[in-house]
């Protein structure tokens, strides 16, 4: 799906979250949205997934206006850092959570469920753990959890919220590429929030550098590297 | 960890003949249960031995053979029977009416903001009012017979219940609840799914709590103002100077504790395996 972002801004009481910004994500784009802590990351994806409603400005999903669908109607796929497990569910349930918590009518049938469950798994790379609880499971393998609950709704585009930022080096680099390769087999308009720049020119296909609420440049990773639009740029690659 | 566990053991018995390693895991068993019951079987033979040869006073701490004797007449002869129906019966009835209001106001208020936040001083001012100071005043409204020392019970018991539910449901992770929500699901569906399992592990703290409470408000009342009962037979015993009686009231109580408390984290574990796992 196509996603545009008209002159978005975002007041929250006296604080300016987000100076009216406009960005342009072509569809099945794999898109990171960098900066230091403040920038405005997080509200610009909630106002994507419609957890937050803009001062001013549209969303467009495919040329239609969409800033005012509710996030149900928005059906985004959410991975955030904050957005912990069901602890009390197991790992198939955790899954499946989206598709149980559709009304009857729009629900799929039992069976059709653990057959997603059970690709999403594989997906994953983790086809034995769906019947344990998340306690009994790695960090790395939580977050994969939930890149599986976020998929299982088939969402339109896939949002995420500095998804590896509580886990080691290590596996965070291993998470990078199975994000990728995910990516690249769902086709999902994929956005994810990150402070690190690494992160950022590793993995996205398009940039968006950010400070105190405003885009400092939007491009491709080597393009950044090679001309940063700005002095902030220039430091915060650099850095 | 309880995989390993498994496996280990398993390893065990290829190796060795199946006899040695059943001994093998006997030993342990036994090892287990002296670490945990030593003391307090060392405790009871002292007692035993020492009122049997007068080391302490077997007037005021009689030989544990007596005790279990006194308590042996006492249920297997009936004496006692109307005794631990009545104190069950009484203690029952105040925990289930607390358990019957508690929950469903505390999963209501916690819920609510503005609820929660209007009464929350009162509550808290409740709570710290001692329920065995008001029992006069339950006396005076309710008169001298079994509904003030059911009430007594039922207001001690009901404040453990109720805050440790509104504790729950607001200790919920907020944005577990946003992500529901991003999932379509509606107010009820979060509620049934979300919100009311994450909350049972603290509902449960106030359960065992209240247990606890009630056997003691029982006690307290029953020796202020009954003529039946375990506490009453604890206080009629010592004035009677029947001092085994005494000691088998005693026990009766502390085993009326004890299965209480067994029975709710039995209860737990069955509904929360899942909070279990992480220790
Ligand atoms: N709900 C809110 N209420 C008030 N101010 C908010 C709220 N959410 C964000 N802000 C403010 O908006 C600005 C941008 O916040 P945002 O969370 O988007 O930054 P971020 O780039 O995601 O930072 P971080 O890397 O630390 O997560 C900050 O100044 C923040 O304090
Ligand atoms: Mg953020």
């Amino acid at each position: 799906m196509h996603i545009e972002i008209d002159e978005i801004s975002k007041q929250f009481g006296a604080t300016a979250a987000l100076h009216p910004v406009s960005l342009a994500i072509p569809s099945g784009a794999l898109v990171a949205l960098l900066g230091p802590s403040g920038s405005g990351k997080t509200t610009l994806l909630r106002i994507l997934g419609g957890l937050e409603y803009p001062t001013s400005g549209r969303v467009l999903f495919d040329g239609q206006d969409a800033t005012g669908l509710t996030v149900q109607q928005r059906r985004a796929g959410f991975v955030f850092q904050s957005y912990a497990l069901f602890r009390h569910m197991t790992v198939f349930d955790n899954i499946a959570y989206g598709l149980n918590a559709r009304p009857r009518a729009t629900r799929p049938q039992k069976a059709e469920i653990a057959r997603r469950v059970t690709k999403l798994l594989d997906l994953i790379q983790l086809p034995d753990i769906g019947a344990r609880y998340p306690s009994q499971l790695s960090g790395g393998q939580r977050q994969r959890v939930a890149l599986a609950r976020a998929l299982a709704i088939e969402p339109r585009m896939l949002l995420l919220d500095e998804p590896f930022g509580a886990l080691d080096a290590k596996v965070r680099k291993e998470l990078r590429q199975g994000l990728r390769d995910i990516h690249d087999t769902t086709g999902l308009t994929t956005v994810f929030v990150t402070h690190d720049q690494d992160e950022a020119m590793e993995l996205a296909d398009l940039v968006v550098v950010m400070s105190m609420g405003k885009i400092e440049q939007i491009g491709k990773p080597q393009d950044i590297r090679a001309r940063p639009a700005t002095p902030f740029v220039r430091d915060f690659i650099s850095a | 960890m309880t995989f390993q566990t498994i496996d280990t053991s398993l390893g065990g018995s290829v190796e060795a003949p199946p006899g040695a390693a059943l001994l093998r895991r006997g030993v342990a068993a036994a090892s287990v249960v002296t670490r945990r019951y030593g003391l307090l079987v060392g405790f009871l033979v002292f007692w035993q031995i020492g009122s049997s040869f007068g080391w302490i006073n077997p007037t005021v701490f009689p030989p544990l053979d007596k005790i279990l004797a006194a308590t042996w007449t006492g249920v297997a002869g009936g004496a006692l029977l109307d005794d631990i129906a009545i104190s069950l019966q009484r203690s029952g009835l105040a925990f289930a009416a607390a358990v019957g209001l508690g929950i469903p106001l505390g999963l209501f208020m916690g819920q609510i903001r503005a609820v929660e936040q209007a009464l929350d001083p009162i509550l808290q001012f409740f709570r710290q009012t001692s329920a065995l100071a008001l029992y006069p005043v339950f006396i005076l409204l309710l008169g001298l017979g079994e509904t003030s020392k059911v009430f007594v019970i039922f207001w001690a018991t009901l404040f453990p219940i109720l805050l440790a539910t509104i504790g729950g449901v607001k200790e919920v992770d907020r944005k577990l609840i946003e992500m529901a929500t991003t999932f379509g699901a509606s107010r009820a569906t979060i509620f049934r799914r979300v919100v009311l399992p994450a909350s049972v592990p603290s509902i449960f703290v106030g359960l065992r709590l209240s247990a606890t409470t009630a056997l003691l408000l029982l006690i307290a009342a029953e020796m202020i103002g009954a003529n039946k009962g375990l506490g009453f037979q604890v206080m009629n015993a010592q004035y009677n100077f029947q001092i085994p009686q005494m000691f088998a009231a005693i026990l009766l109580l502390a085993l009326l504790g004890l299965s209480a408390n067994a029975a709710l984290v039995t209860l737990q574990r069955r509904l929360c395996r899942w909070a279990d796992l992480s220790h």
